[in-house]
């Protein structure tokens, strides 16, 4: 089996270091081939430099295309070379990759869903706080993923992820740019792919800082929620691919 | 009921003709972008006959107000403004969906380029700075395990639409 982690990159040199050495550190697995591409969303810093440096393979993206064209850009290389499942870790450090066992276990489990999901805030998983108003962000989202979508789930805002191959072929051809994680999570279920979420730990971001503030989270609310219902009818519209719908 | 002299102007004394000239040299201008491969003539040809439309109505006062009386327009200002403020609408609407397709090209390529850049840098070690690569066949390792399979790759245009 392989698996290729991609790690989206923006401004992240004092994080990436740390989080490529924990990869690399990682024991080894029974049938896991495990690469790791960097991709670098148009950095001004040494991203590039430090991903380099520890022998990850690099996507250099010529402009910042946001979260979103990154993770794509990485899911294409995925689908491309034929890796059998892709992981998305964030460069900043959140997602441990100690826990990363944990999505890749579901995925290869006996209901083998095509997008696994970490969560925070499932029962098993601890390490993190987040801040009230993120938590009430995440708390909107989850309602409004519930009926969008039909399925429950506890944290839809995290990019700690297994694509299995159902999913690799559907995002590295459309994925959503503006809110990627919400909205990743409604088109995957209106092209009718298993989504399964599984209980990890995450920790503080490492370095870097986060793109949304307080004061414009509300806003970012208003946006992500018009987004969501636009992108599940989007998704609808387009031929589903044969397979399964049940849900996880 | 207005009077017909109210009715079938758009201003008093010289406006119509000076809007008309104003039409005009925006309309030259538009020319000259064109000229100097600025803008695009396919892009811009509906805004040269939206500036064609109001300047001919301005200049045709007469034409316009009996258009305007048959679509129900109690003054020819209103049935002006209406026009201007559709016409408007659907420029901008052609602009805001050519400015997305755009975008959406952009990311494509950007991300072509990327991935294209990573072959030829893993292809051609001697041309670039070393990736350090080293192969990996389990987990603890970051390198790739084997080069890309070009029978896998997908065409690119399929994705830019």
């Amino acid at each position: 089996m392989r698996l290729l982690v991609i790690i989206p990159a923006f401004n992240e040199q004092a994080a990436l270091g740390g989080l490529l050495h924990e990869i690399q550190a990682l024991p080894a697995a029974t049938g896991v081939a495990l690469e790791t591409v960097v991709v670098d969303d148009g950095s001004a810093d040494r991203t590039t430099e430090v991903a380099r440096a520890h022998g990850a393979r690099l996507l250099r993206l010529c402009k910042n295309l946001g979260i979103g064209g990154a993770v794509q850009a990485g899911l294409q290389l995925a689908h491309r070379e034929g890796f059998d499942f892709a992981a998305q870790v964030d460069g900043d450090g959140q997602h441990p990759p100690s826990e990363l066992h944990r999505l890749v276990d579901a995925a290869r489990g006996p209901a083998a869903p095509d997008l696994v999901v970490g969560t925070r805030y499932r029962d098993g998983a601890s390490g993190f706080r987040s801040t009230a108003m993120r938590r009430l962000g995440s708390a909107w989202l989850r309602m409004l993923l519930r009926v969008v979508t039909g399925q429950a789930l506890t944290d839809p805002t995290s990019g700690f992820r297994v694509y299995g191959a159902r999913a690799l072929r559907l995002f590295a051809d459309t994925y959503p740019y503006d809110f990627p994680e919400p909205e990743s999570l409604a088109v995957a279920r209106a092209a009718g792919l298993t989504v399964a979420e599984v209980p990890v730990a995450m920790r503080e971001r490492q370095g870097g800082q986060s793109s949304i503030s307080a004061a414009t989270s509300v806003y970012y609310m208003l946006k992500v929620t018009v987004a969501v219902v636009l992108a599940y009818l989007r998704a609808r519209r387009r031929p589903r691919d044969e397979g399964r719908d049940a849900v996880v | 009921m207005p009077s017909s002299e109210v009715y079938w102007r758009l201003s008093d004394g010289v406006g119509n003709w000076v809007f008309a000239a104003v039409c005009g040299v925006i309309a030259l201008v538009l020319m000259r972008l064109i000229l100097r491969e600025r803008i695009t003539l396919q892009g811009s040809m509906s805004y040269l006959v939206f500036l064609v439309a109001l300047g001919g109505m301005a200049l045709f006062p007469d034409a316009t107000g009996w258009v305007a009386h048959a679509l129900g327009f109690s003054t020819l200002a209103n049935f002006f403004f209406c026009t201007a403020i559709a016409a408007l609408a659907i420029l901008h609407l052609r602009a805001l969906i050519t400015l997305s397709r755009i975008q959406l090209r952009s990311i494509a390529l950007t991300q072509e380029l990327a991935i294209l850049q990573e072959r030829l840098e893993r292809a051609a070690p001697a041309l670039a700075p070393p990736i350090g690569a080293s192969p990996g066949a389990s987990i603890g390792s970051t390198g790739p395990s084997e080069p890309p399979e070009p029978s896998r790759v997908a065409p690119s245009a399929e994705r830019v639409r």
